[in-house]
């Protein structure tokens, strides 16, 4: 099995995907949560995330609850939680470089001056 | 009131902005048949229409699955063409795409690629295949301009489709959307 890191960068739409199925939820409860959170930024597509829980179900990120009840419940599993704290580890690095570089944390430009 | 227009598309994206403009004008799309299209009068841009391609028949366990998860989301699968399914969704709902990244709009841009593709070389290989048969009465000949003919028309909108599929793929070097 592929280690964490090789599986980054997770798309957005994956990303909040997982983040949403902390708790149990449906289809259409996803796309909520998701629109929500991102202040209407991110909207799923239900073509989109159909496809989505389908890959995550057979990668063993995400897994169904109740076979038997109507509406098709997932939430996260322990690999799916791995997945997204590597995430945000590197999420964090990019805001990390990214905020030192562009609000004057560069040293090579404080040495000339 | 029913009204009916006669009307072929070879570009599924085209067909699909078509049939919003009639939901704008207050004629809902709710049949179709080769080649006509049947429209209800009702409140003007009351729903948005999205065309799909699915893997499988509507009827088809798979297909039936997905149809149910888009109903949940109270999308209504109109009617059914083949593997085409014409979805709507009420406009007061809100904006509806049924793909919204760029991964699953290129996997579905290559779908209907992929079946393009196939019918426009079945009927090459048929094409060419007649144009070799020798008939008294020139049947094959006639047939065989019929199976080109039918490649033809295919191959425009599998290279425009090709086109998009590019174009996707370069955004998707930059972007992750």
């Amino acid at each position: 099995m592929p280690s964490n890191q090789e599986q980054l960068p997770l798309t957005e739409s994956v990303y909040y995907i997982l983040l949403a199925l902390h708790t149990p939820m449906h289809g259409y409860g996803i796309m909520q949560f998701v629109k929500e959170i991102s202040k209407e930024r991110v909207t799923l597509g239900p073509g989109t995330l159909y496809g989505a829980i389908k890959t995550l179900q057979e990668k063993k990120w995400i897994t169904l609850i109740d076979e038997s009840s109507r509406k098709k419940e997932y939430v996260i599993t322990d690999i799916g939680r791995q997945v997204v704290k590597s995430e945000l580890q590197r999420l964090q690095e990019l805001i990390q470089n990214g905020t030192n570089i562009i609000n004057g944390g560069c040293q090579d430009e404080n040495k000339e001056v | 009131m029913r009204i009916k227009k006669y009307k072929i598309f070879m570009d599924f994206e085209k067909e699909e902005a078509w049939l919003n403009k009639m939901a704008g004008l207050g004629f809902h799309f709710v049949e179709y048949k080769f080649g006509r299209y049947y429209f209800e009068k009702g409140v003007p841009g009351a729903y948005i229409y999205r065309l799909e391609m699915l893997d499988d028949y509507p009827t088809d366990e798979k297909s039936a699955e997905y149809i149910a998860f888009l109903k949940e989301q109270h999308i209504e699968m109109v009617t059914s063409y083949h593997t085409w399914a014409y979805f709507r969704k009420k406009a007061e709902d809100g904006s509806f795409e049924i793909y919204t990244d760029i991964p699953s709009r290129m996997k579905h841009y290559e779908k209907v690629a992929r079946i393009f593709g196939i019918v426009l070389l079945i009927n090459f290989a048929i094409g060419c295949i007649n144009v070799n048969i020798n008939n008294i009465n020139n049947i094959n000949i006639y047939l065989s301009v019929v199976n080109f003919l039918i490649a033809i028309i295919l191959f425009i909108p599998y290279v425009k489709i090709g086109l998009k599929v590019k174009h996707l793929k370069q955004e998707k070097e930059l972007f992750d959307r």
